[in-house]
């Protein structure tokens, strides 16, 4: 049987995810200039917020929303308590500080909910049948969820006046001051919308890896190579670069060998980095321009 | 915030802008400003004129509220300005034109004039129908192309796009650092006609310039900077063409005497 319209599906649905963590790292980068290494698991973070309202009795849904809703609050506390107090410029030093957070997220999860895998269940059990392939309604679901919410995404950063103001911030902060735009409040929605997508990817992600303290650390790994691939300033690459990634990572992880597949990721962001230190989508974008 | 119904005629009696013994320095060594006093009349369309180094976008910053100025003391409308880091004075309706226009060259001409009544809170239709009517004595070059993104326009161009995204603010003091930087003296006309025609409708201007070859023919008051400090200020009349000629080319006036009261 021919295996490769499962594999292909299989990695455009954890491209998907890839694609929402990596438009979210471009979303905080491009508004504050600072790459959030712990944006992964903030998301984490909120699944397991999530797993405990469901436990509790709550529904699924309500405990969805809180998943998202509790990691976008953390970027927002960490933009606040962490990156603002820094001060414009200091890039590095808050790189830094995320990778400090991340590790403190990390273990204070273990902490609160312990290092066994919990099993999370999935946002639509079942599987449906499409022309003889099988596919989980999981599956589905995190493609079309992940669709909707990059859409959401774009229409607001294209027709809201927030939206446009966030642009328009991201491209020139002096000129954005002077127009008016207040910069810390710009700043905290873009750290908002980048940790609750990455929220969001944990969310879809969890049913099928199980929940861990770790869930987050390899698609983080696989969404900055779709990001290098698209190029760090661009929504769009992300997005695509995140699909892409996706996709690639499935046919080297069946086709080449399943133990080499990070060092296949790994391998196209050094080739990316090396070729279109940009990107491959950003280089375009600027002739255009 | 203000209310959409205010309109830029209503000009309130206080001055829009009072300085007093501004100075302002960069670090450890280097004087950009000093005691600048500066009143900016209701109505009146001031040249502040002055060569490379004589601290005219450090002025203007400073008028525009995106720069504190070390010492003394700043009046906008009667009431002291607080300089926050987030945003400029907008919202008093104090509007700066910056230095290279700063416009946000990957958005469209719309979102930039959009983006310009950022402070306003106002519905889409009313912002669409004020966009309308500010932009109906612009060139066809701007109106015609409000979605073509903003870096492709020719500098001419540009710059009417910053003196848009500055009116459509209701404006009631507009701050332009040296509008005319790089253009030909035909692109420059074309911006001084359109910041008269602002002036006709209740607007206060300030424009600061190194040559005020073109902006002559609309000013109504004058002040000269060197190195810093203010060395001449009066009405238009006061002071010969060729003394103000040679500020853009030699940096300095000799004939005029300084002046602390007016020499009008």
């Amino acid at each position: 049987m021919n295996e490769l319209p499962a594999v292909l599906v299989s990695g455009v649905v954890s491209g998907a995810t890839y694609a929402l963590l990596g438009l979210g790292i471009v979303i905080i980068f491009r508004s504050t200039d600072v790459v959030n290494f712990a944006i992964g698991d903030f998301g984490t973070f909120g699944v397991y917020v999530a797993f405990a309202l469901l436990t509790r009795g709550l529904p699924l849904l309500i405990a969805a929303i809180a998943a998202v809703g509790v990691a976008g609050l953390l970027g927002v506390a960490t933009e606040r308590a962490v990156v603002r107090p820094l001060g414009p410029g200091k890039t590095f030093a808050a790189l830094v500080l995320t990778l400090a957070l991340s590790l403190i997220l990390v273990s204070l999860a273990g902490q609160l909910f312990g290092h066994q895998p919990e099993p999370f269940p999935a946002l639509v059990p079942g599987h449906v049948a499409i022309l003889g392939l099988v596919v989980a309604w999981q599956k589905i679901a995190t493609a079309a969820l992940a669709v909707v919410a990059m859409a959401v995404i774009a229409f607001f950063m294209r027709f809201t006046r927030l939206g446009v103001a966030m642009r328009a911030a991201a491209e020139d902060h002096y000129a954005a001051r002077v127009v008016g735009i207040n910069r810390g409040l710009v700043a905290a929605i873009a750290w908002f919308i980048g940790c609750a997508l990455a929220g969001l990817a944990a969310l879809l992600l969890a049913p099928d890896a199980t929940l861990t303290v770790t869930l987050m650390v390899a698609p983080l790994f696989r969404a900055f190579a779709g990001v290098f691939l698209g190029g760090l300033e661009s929504m769009i690459g992300a997005a695509v670069g995140g699909f892409a990634i996706g996709v690639l990572d499935d046919l080297a992880g069946r086709y080449v060998s399943a133990s080499f597949r990070d060092t296949f990721v790994f391998a196209i962001i050094v080739l990316v980095l090396f070729l279109r230190p940009a990107g491959l989508l950003a280089a375009q974008h600027r002739q255009r321009v | 915030m203000r209310e959409a119904g205010e309109s830029a005629a209503t000009v309130p009696a206080a001055p829009p802008l009072r300085l007093r013994a501004v100075g302002h320095r960069y670090g450890a060594g280097v004087v950009a400003l000093r005691d600048i006093d500066l009143d900016v009349e209701a109505g009146t369309f001031t040249l502040i004129l002055g060569a490379n180094g004589a601290g005219k976008t450090t002025l203007a910053n400073v008028m525009g509220g995106m720069l504190k100025p070390s010492s003394g003391s700043v009046e906008a409308f009667g009431a002291p300005v607080r300089y926050t880091e987030n945003r400029a004075l907008n919202h008093l309706g104090i509007v700066l034109v910056p230095e290279r226009r700063r416009l946000f060259y990957r958005l469209t001409v719309r979102e930039n004039v959009m983006l310009g009544a950022y402070s306003i809170k106002e519905s889409r239709k009313q912002l669409d129908e004020r966009m309308r009517a500010v932009l109906q004595p612009f060139p066809s070059s701007i109106r015609d192309r409000l979605d073509v993104v903003a870096g492709s326009l020719s500098g001419g161009e540009q710059q009417l796009l910053a003196v848009a995204r500055a009116l459509i603010a209701k404006p009631r003091l507009v701050i332009l650092d040296e509008p005319s930087l790089g253009l030909a003296p035909r692109a420059i006309e074309a911006v001084y006609d359109l910041l008269a025609g602002a002036r006709e409708q209740g607007a206060t201007l300030v424009v600061i310039e190194q040559s005020g070859a073109v902006a002559l023919q609309y000013v109504s008051h004058i002040a000269i900077l060197e190195r810093g400090r203010e060395i001449y200020r009066g009405t238009v009349g006061s002071i010969s063409q060729e003394q103000i000629l040679a500020i853009g080319y030699v940096g300095h006036v000799e004939s005029v005497e300084t002046t602390s009261g007016e020499a009008s």
